[in-house]
């Protein structure tokens, strides 16, 4: 296979160099809107070829092409009406206007791979987010430049480190065992978007998997646009690795220039900060815990003191005898202002049959936590050559260098945030011995100011992402296309935790010091390779057939040294076991398409793939997923009139279907034993999960309809579609009953199911020549629950504390868990008197009848029998909506982006620790008597008091663009001058930083849970660009 | 240029003709058919049985010590935010099938289990009868262990490997243990393969270890002569240990030693006032360090076998062998030999103990009558074996105040079935009600 396709690449290349230029014509003009403003970066191709080119600047284009004559010249612009002219075999100049069409229904866009498609014959609606929206608030990542722009995505910000990870999903979660995050594709290349964490092989995070996520490596500012398709049936021509749906991202290319190349600079000033602070308990006294011990007051809201048998007494006999203290915030030691810059220079200029695309980033940013930065180097470039009219290539090439200075981030209780949660503030954590070292907080906890100061930890990472596209017209009506993609990156990672300088740490935080380094080596690469013919069968009836060949290879290598107990010079002396991981997949499918155009309003799809993985068993791996889909343009009928308010109105529909090749890991299907180092011997050690060579991919079966509608002179426009997604064969890691000798198989016994919809609207309330407003909205409501699993609530492993599980009937990852005894008022029934020392009036966890899960009561009156469990809270929200506005007058301009999202449940742990050691508010509120004394103790085992809202409403986006259209003698144009804000805002009512976050990172299963991992900052931005 | 057209085509359709049936294997773990047919693998697997004993938070020794040590008193918490551990603390109906330490014991119990039986079924494709005689000594150990170490926790256990395995009676279950122990003694008896003895970690003395666990369980089934005969055949000068190294060291050492989990409640053993520790008894310091009175009066700290990481811990204490002996004697009313056993616990220096275990008091002098000889047997199994996890067995068989009694000494009998049998197997039992 390999060996074929570098054949095929060493001939492809060969060819280029030796091919000979046809007589040709030259065609050449401008294009411009119908106010007579040039359109720079239209496209101007011959129908069925790819020869053509793309407008400059002034939006001036010229190409030469062999015998024109009959030959049809498309012109297309995003936002605008295709228009078709047909050619005369002459040299030719052209003066075009093309007219708005605000639907983008002309629009042709990148369906696949290589595979474009208008969008008026797709059955499915797909977002499409061009450069000037995705950097207006100068982002410093791709995704965060996606957020609130897109309908049926919900794009979360897992931390706010300045490399934090982003998770993506489009209609909800789509797998229990995979990732529910889309496929990303570059240029046609699969780039991955995984977390592969090398600073943290010292943590165990169960099913989170937190961290960096390498789209963090694309430079934003060199995308032209995104288009993001939602659903299973619209990744037809990705197949099943899509079936969570595709970011597809087109980088921006070079284009022909009549005055020499146009260069591009921009730089932005960011400055970083902590949005809100926590209110802390600054109150200088505490309870007594052990009378007359040094150590009196540690863990006093859940500690007391039995008098009589003199030993300490968990949630009894809790003193209310209070001495006076010293409290601290340790906010201001942990926190700081980051700054950083973004500096990016691009150079682009063509000839009619070259053109490139160079560009060069420097991105450097500090985090809100003292001591953390991340630093990306970037270089890009895109190279097209139109060898002849039956052949062109593109070649590009991406390389990103980054560096993380990092600091744990959540997940354990020795990151800074979660080190000020869990301590006592009693302590003054400046203080320093005679040498200069930190001295000691609370016993067995770690000073916040020793993991700023000396903890060292750092993340290198090198990513090369090469890709090759040729296009060949062999005969007329016949495109091949073919694409070489690599993804390849190494990262590395070190971390060193030095001896703490004082005693009484807890040894599970590596008391004694801890280096370790990891590094990950991923290798991917992919080929595509779609043929397409596109026949008239009548003057109405038009072919388009396409048959494509896809295949990606995916390579990880993962292995670490790492040890603890450090020596003088700082080398471990015990070293702890890695697992190494060394894992490849491949991943290939054929497709069959037949689009068929009637007289330009009916159009129907019909595709089907057989898509395979070899992380499948040989025999179950390979099957066939068909999908079908129909679009009818009903303005395009005769019987429209011209005059309708509705200027053009189309009903779309589609179903397909798509197995989800990645929800098992590579090896997963094998039962196995693993080796463990023990006693100067390896052990062999049954894996707990046992085998199970049976298994099937998971198909998603999803239906969807809607409507794209434009009103008014195309001033407002309304997208509409419902989809309703079931997802069959799920595979579920089924627990097991112990006593068969596993604790778990992975198996297909689950049926889950989204549905939703999906609004998007935009209006232009004022058009004028000085004056423009757009407003537009966008809403999704997705509702997932899952069907059915076999073998009980699936729990889901996790060191938060947190209680998600997969429940049938359920939405995915609900949070089950204790909650408050109430009465039938739904008030609180506080606890009664005591005979054993518990507090009295306090909450309470309600009780009953496991067997019923009906709560009972005692003649008092109190909850008695077992204590119960039920849902408590939903990771999933109810709805999103984004709600932007763009206001421009003259050359000043405004622009504001909204995001809120509702109605979903966030288990916060930190909030409970807070109040679990005093320096919480609520334990603050135990010492001046608003709560009684013994209420944390009381709600302390209670997971409902965890709970929180998360619902947000985010300032996502604002800025104040002045543009000078001319400098310095027109040396500079469109010189702008930004001030940009982001996330500045977040109504919410939440109890700790921010609703927005995720502990678990891209974890499918573990979401909305806040355990110590850093609040997102927010942003203020100055930025200037210039074209010269 | 047309040849080179049709190249490419060519070229393009070569690809297309190339299919996917590659399988990849991990290179990082081992397939089930490389493990049965590999004695080195088996004997790997062995290994890795007393490793997922012994080590890791949620091996046996940690878990069987914290049920038992948090059930009857011997230990206290530090921190409730250990929510198995708060739970198994409370007892009562606060401990469900939903707590970690019931899963994690039931779990990796039933795992050892099932690679035990990996080794005792495979051991025949090993290439002569010793070599697969000597896997199966260890394995029928293993499996003994598990048996009769799960039936102090919960009612009745499943016996065989199957869905919807059918759970077993105590009686039968220690019968079950009792025979793999003489079989593996069998084999034992007939020499063991030091191709297979001179590759399993050393550290456990298996023939000795095979006869105190036929002393134990004999014992617990109240086959008395059984035990007395078991326990004689032991040699108590043997050192039988669970070791560690720095990497995976000893569970209890480094919890403990955390100061975040657990610690000893007091230096009383769990005992009662009337039977509290002999003020001269020297096992008291070996196992417990006194708090400082004014400062810090109530933090008393484990020492023993696990103050260090890399400190070994007993699979069996000689002194077990002598209480096991004097119990049998007095529940079978030799009190004349159950006294002269006792007094070997009592008299015993830490100079005599093969682990410096050694109470140096006086022999003893009170009424030689039943109930006052197993009331101080009982007072010295606490003591001499603290913290082994057998203490939730003797507080029954002695029948000390259960939950439901005036000032009980234990908070729960039976603990209730974990939910992942209970979810996932019909034949799960009812709880038990206390």
């Amino acid at each position: 296979m390999k060996k074929n396709l570098d054949q095929l690449l060493f001939l492809t290349l060969i060819f280029f160099v030796q091919v000979s230029f046809a007589q040709n014509a030259t065609i050449s003009g401008t294009v411009s809107d119908s106010e007579d403003r040039p359109l720079p970066g239209a496209s101007v191709f011959i129908k069925g070829t790819s020869v053509g080119g793309v407008t400059d600047f002034d939006g001036n284009f010229s190409f030469e092409a062999s015998d024109t004559t009959g030959k049809i010249l498309v012109v297309s612009y995003i936002g605008f009406k295709r228009q078709e002219i047909a050619l005369t075999g002459q040299d030719q100049q052209l003066d075009i206007v093309l007219n708005e069409d605000s639907n983008n229904l002309d629009e042709v866009i990148v369906v696949g791979s290589s595979v474009t498609q208008e969008r008026k014959k797709l059955g499915n609606a797909i977002t499409t987010v061009k450069s000037v929206e995705l950097v207006k608030a100068a982002p410093l990542n791709v995704t965060s430049s996606l957020q609130g722009k897109v309908p049926g995505a919900q794009i979360t910000q897992n931390s706010g480190d300045p490399a934090g990870g982003f998770s993506i999903r489009l209609r909800g979660p789509s797998t229990i065992k995979g990732s529910s995050e889309p496929l990303y594709v570059v240029d046609g290349v699969v780039v991955s978007n995984l977390t592969t964490n090398v600073t943290n092989l010292n943590v165990p995070a169960g099913d989170a998997s937190p961290g960096q996520n390498r789209m963090v490596d694309i430079n934003p500012n060199d995308i032209d646009n995104i288009n993001i398709l939602n659903g299973a049936a619209a990744a037809a021509i990705y197949g099943s690795r899509a079936s969570n749906g595709v970011v597809v991202i087109t980088t921006k290319k070079g284009r022909y220039t009549e005055d020499g190349p146009e260069m591009f600079f921009k730089s932005t000033f960011n400055v970083n900060a902590v949005r809100k602070k926590l209110d802390l308990n600054l109150r200088g006294e505490e309870f007594e815990t052990i009378a007359n011990s040094p150590l009196t007051g540690r863990l006093w809201p859940i500690f007391g003191f039995n008098p009589d048998t003199g030993e300490l007494t968990p949630f009894r006999y809790l003193s209310t005898d209070k001495f006076s203290t010293t409290r601290y915030d340790y906010q201001d030691d942990i926190f700081q202002t980051g700054l950083g810059t973004d500096n990016y220079f691009s150079i682009r200029d063509g000839n009619e049959k070259m053109n490139y695309h160079a560009s060069i980033g420097y991105l450097g940013n500090e985090g809100i936590i003292r001591n953390t930065k991340y630093k990306r180097f970037s270089a890009r470039v895109n190279f097209s050559h139109n060898v002849a009219d039956w052949i062109s290539y593109d070649l590009g090439l991406y390389f990103a260098n980054s560096n993380s200075d990092e600091k744990p981030d959540g997940n354990v209780f020795w990151s800074p945030i979660n080190s000020m949660n869990i301590t006592n503030n009693v302590f003054d954590i400046s203080r320093r011995d005679a040498n200069g070292n930190l001295l000691a907080v609370e016993q067995t906890r770690v000073n916040p100011l020793t993991i700023i100061e000396t903890f060292d930890i750092t993340q290198k990472v090198n990513h090369f992402i090469p890709s090759l596209h040729v296009k060949i017209n062999p005969i007329e009506n016949l495109t091949i296309d073919q694409i070489l993609g690599v993804d390849t990156y190494n990262q590395k990672g070190n971390i060193f935790i030095p001896v703490y300088p004082y005693e009484n740490v807890n040894p599970a935080y590596f008391n004694l010091g801890y280096k370790g380094e990891a590094e990950a080596k991923v290798f991917n690469w992919n080929y595509d390779i779609n043929v397409t013919y596109d026949l008239d069968l009548s003057s109405k009836l038009n072919s388009q057939t396409t048959a494509g060949y896809s295949f990606q290879a995916s390579e990880l290598e993962f292995d670490g040294t790492q040890g603890r107990d450090l020596d003088a010079s700082g080398n471990p002396t015990v070293p702890l076991q890695t697992l190494p991981i060394d894992s490849r997949l491949d991943i290939f499918g054929f497709f069959l398409q037949e689009t068929l155009s009637y007289d330009d309003k009916l159009f129907l799809t019909l595709a089907g793939r057989v898509d395979g993985a070899t992380n499948f068993d040989e025999d179950k791996r390979s099957n066939f997923y068909p999908k079908i889909s129909g679009s009818y343009l009903i303005s395009n009928e005769p019987f429209w009139s011209e005059d309708s308010f509705i200027n053009s109105a189309r009903l779309r529909a589609s179903y397909g279907e798509a197995g989800n090749l990645t929800a098992i890991s590579p090896f997963e299907r094998f039962g196995s034993y693993t080796s463990i180092d023990f006693l100067n011997d390896v052990t062999l050690q049954q894996n707990n999960r046992l085998g199970n060579e049976d298994l099937v991919p998971e198909r998603t079966k999803e239906f969807e309809i809607g409507a794209d509608l434009s009103f008014f002179d195309n001033r407002a426009g309304l997208l509409f579609s419902y989809y309703s997604q079931n997802i069959e064969d799920l595979i579920v890691s089924r627990v097991l009953a112990p006593s068969i000798g596993g604790a778990s198989r992975t198996e297909n016994v689950g049926t889950m199911e989204n549905k939703g919809i999906e609004i998007y609207a935009r209006v232009t309330p004022i058009k004028t020549q000085d004056l423009t407003w757009n407003v537009s909205a966008n809403f999704s409501r997705n509702r997932n629950k899952v069907l059915e699993t076999i073998g009980g609530d699936i729990t889901i492993a996790n060191v938060a504390g947190a209680p998600p599980v997969v429940q049938e009937g359920q939405p995915l990852g609900v949070f089950f868990g204790t909650y408050f005894a109430r009465d039938d008022n739904g008030d609180l029934i506080l606890t009664g008197p005591s005979t054993d020392g518990t507090p009295v009036g306090v909450p309470q966890p309600e009780r009953g009848d496991l067997a019923t899960g009906q709560p009972q009561r005692d003649a008092n009156g109190q909850p008695t029998g077992d204590v119960l469990r039920k849902v408590i809270g939903d990771p999933n929200p109810d709805y999103i909506l984004g709600l932007g506005t763009d206001l421009t007058y003259k050359n000043f301009s405004f622009s504001m982006l909204w995001e809120a999202v509702q109605g979903f449940d966030i288990f916060d742990a930190d909030k409970r620790t807070r109040q679990g050691v005093g320096l919480g508010r609520l334990a603050e509120k135990e010492l001046t008597g608003e709560l009684p004394r013994g209420y944390i103790a009381g709600i302390y085992p209670i997971e409902e008091f965890r709970m929180e809202d998360g619902s947000f409403v985010k300032l996502r986006e604002l800025a104040f663009t002045y543009e000078f259209p001319s400098l310095f003698n027109d040396n500079l144009k469109n010189t702008r001058v930004s001030l940009i804000g982001r996330n500045l805002i977040s109504f919410d009512n939440f109890f700790s930083y921010d609703p927005e976050t995720n502990a678990g990172g891209q974890s499918n299963l573990l979401r909305a849970v806040n355990f110590g991992n850093v609040p997102i900052p927010m942003t203020f931005a100055l930025s200037i660009s210039t074209n010269f | 240029m047309k040849d080179i057209k049709n190249l490419i085509v060519l070229g393009i359709l070569i690809v297309f003709a190339s299919s996917c049936d590659k399988v990849y294997l991990d290179p990082n773990s081992t397939l089930e058919p490389d493990v049965v047919n590999n004695t080195d693998n088996l004997v790997a697997l062995i290994n890795g049985v007393q490793q997922r004993w012994s080590t890791d938070r949620a091996g046996i020794i940690y878990t069987s010590t914290h049920l038992t040590g948090l059930n009857t008193g011997e230990l206290r918490l530090l921190n409730p935010g250990n929510l198995g551990e708060n739970e198994v603390l409370l007892g009562g109906d606060d401990i469900n099938g939903g707590n970690e330490i019931l899963n994690n014991i039931w779990t990796n119990a039933m795992l050892c289990r099932k690679e035990a039986t990996t080794v005792i079924t495979s051991a025949d494709n090993a290439a002569d009868a010793t070599t697969a005689n000597s896997l199966k000594a260890y394995g029928l150990f293993y499996r003994a262990l598990v048996h009769g170490t799960l039936i102090q926790f919960f009612e009745s256990i499943p016996l065989e490997i199957i869905e919807d395995a059918p759970f077993v009676d105590r009686s039968a279950v220690l019968q079950s243990a009792i025979a793999d122990l003489t079989e593996a003694k069998g084999y034992i008896q007939s020499g063991l393969s030091s191709e297979i003895t001179s590759k399993v970690f050393s550290s456990v003395d298996l023939g000795n270890s095979v006869d105190a666990l036929l002393a134990r369980f004999n014992l617990m089934a109240g086959n008395y002569s059984e035990a007395i005969a078991a326990a004689n055949n032991v040699d108590l000068a043997a050192q039988s240990t669970w070791e560690y190294d720095a990497s995976v060291p000893n569970p209890l050492a480094f919890w403990f030693g955390s100061q975040n989990v657990t610690q000893a409640r007091d230096a009383n053993f769990a005992l009662p006032a009337s039977l509290a520790p002999d003020p001269n008894d020297e096992r008291v310091p070996f196992y417990v360090t006194q708090p400082d009175p004014v400062n810090d009066p109530a933090n008393y700290q484990l020492i023993g076998f696990w103050s260090d990481n890399l400190d070994e811990i007993p699979v069996y204490l000689p002194g077990e062998m002598l209480l096991i002996k004097a119990e049998a004697y007095a529940r079978s009313n030799d009190l004349t030999n159950a006294v002269a056993e006792l007094d070997g616990v009592l008299t015993k220096t830490a100079a005599e103990d093969a682990f410096g275990v050694g109470a140096n008091l006086p022999a003893y002098s009170g009424p030689v009558e039943q109930q006052a000889i197993l009331d101080e047997i009982y007072r010295n199994r606490r003591i001499e074996l603290y913290l082994t996890g057998l203490g939730l067995e003797d507080s029954r068989r002695f029948d000390r105040p259960g939950p439901s009694d005036a000032d009980p000494e234990r908070n729960r009998n039976f603990y209730p079935y974990p939910n992942a049998e209970r979810d996932n197997n019909d034949n799960t039992p009812a709880n038990p009600s206390s």
